[in-house]
């Protein structure tokens, strides 16, 4: 049985969303397209419209709840979802929602990600 | 009857399914059925966990009371209404003493029409759905004479394959019933059915276009469960014992007649026929 692919970094993933040219924002907020404003741990914006959020894992909440957090948030605001976890978080899941797993890697930015009602 | 705190004690002693107040409709909707569950209770987490009461009701989020709200809301609304706070689709559960009988559950279930209930001790509480109570019929700890043919509804409430889901639902809430079956198959709809299928990626990714098309989707789109076919002369324990916890099966007997969860527990506890038993301790 073959060993599963090890994840991408936080910081790999953040060296190429800046080398793609995109604006990296940390706790921040979006607007969704149902008019809720979002409050999300990073949103990196492209040139042409492309979003990601990135939700970062240990609020409290279980990793499944963060992972649809960072799900309907993305979803909503249009963006590509990702999910930094240490943990073995539900590969399924994460399949199934189309949710990017990256690691921690280094260092530990916390923030707040909120599904906040604006 | 048997006592709530014997019976049922290990209700009060597992995790209660919580979801954090202000989670979007969305993800508490998705969250139900990961893994499958009846309800979840609402809590704050601010200063530590606490679960939210309106006066000495508890505040919770559900499908079949989700569904309902969806009903309601405009069509172009939809789709905002999934960003909601999930307390704006909540529910108020009384609770029920853990020193009361297993009948003031049962009586509970039958006044709201919801297979469960809150039980509160004094230094706990949990949920008890009508899993528990099936477990309980399987173990021998209720008892009774009826066999599944006495309990089986029938005729069973059928709709076309291509019957919208809110035409379906309209139905299946007129009704009071959780499940439909598709004409002309053994394949059965429940309202988990149509809510997994309303918060899949895909159809998400249609309702973010257009709301109104969130419950145009027709049943033979939804997931569905086979009903599993019994002898009519199967006792109710036997029958319970079938039904998995959580797979929202259903059973039929040749020829006509559908047999639920709610059918095993509710119907012989009607009737007068549901009585303590002798089997083991859970």
């Amino acid at each position: 049985m073959g060993e599963r692919p090890a994840r991408k970094s936080f910081h790999d993933l953040l060296e190429r969303l800046e080398k793609e040219g995109y604006t990296v924002k940390l706790d921040t907020s979006v607007v969704g397209r149902s008019g809720v404003i979002h409050h999300v741990d990073l949103l990196a914006e492209g040139k042409v419209g492309k979003r990601a959020i990135v939700g970062l894992e240990g609020r409290g909440k279980n990793p499944v709840e963060e992972m649809m957090t960072v799900f309907a948030i993305a979803f909503d605001a249009g963006a590509e979802p990702y999910y930094v976890t240490e943990g073995n978080v539900e590969e399924r899941i994460a399949e199934f929602y189309g949710i990017k797993c990256v690691a921690k890697g280094r260092p530990p930015l916390r923030g707040p990600l909120r599904d906040g009602t604006g | 009857m048997l006592l709530v705190k014997d019976a049922l004690s290990a209700i009060l002693r597992r995790a209660v399914p919580t979801v954090e107040q202000g989670t979007l409709v969305a993800v508490a909707g998705m969250l139900l059925d990961i893994p499958r569950r009846d309800v979840l209770l609402i809590a704050s987490t601010e200063g530590g966990i606490r679960h939210l009461t309106q006066g000495q009701k508890w505040v919770a989020f559900a499908g079949y009371p989700l569904l309902e709200k969806m009903l309601a809301t405009e069509p172009k609304d939809l789709y905002k209404f999934l960003f909601q706070p999930c307390e704006n689709a909540s529910l108020l559960l009384g609770s029920i003493s853990s020193e009361s009988d297993l009948t003031s559950v049962l009586e509970s279930f039958y006044r709201t029409r919801f297979g469960y209930a809150m039980v509160e001790s004094a230094d706990s509480f949990g949920i008890v759905t009508l899993t528990d109570i099936l477990l309980l019929l399987e173990q021998g700890r209720l008892d009774t004479d009826l066999r599944v043919r006495d309990v089986a509804s029938s005729p069973v409430f059928s709709l076309p394959g291509g019957t919208s889901f809110r035409e379906a639902l309209h139905e299946m809430m007129r009704r009071r019933v959780r499940r439909v079956r598709i004409e002309g198959s053994d394949r059965f709809v429940s309202d988990r059915e149509v809510l997994m299928y309303i918060f899949s990626p895909a159809r998400l990714r249609m309702v973010r276009k257009s709301s109104e098309v969130m419950l145009d989707a027709t049943l033979e789109e939804a997931g569905y469960t086979e009903a599993i076919r019994v002898d009519d002369d199967m006792k109710l324990g036997e029958a319970s014992a079938i039904i998995k916890p959580g797979s929202g099966n259903c059973l039929t007997m040749e020829g006509e007649g559908l047999v639920t969860p709610w059918d095993l527990v509710m119907k012989p506890w009607r009737t007068g026929r549901l009585h303590a038993g002798g089997g083991v301790d859970p």
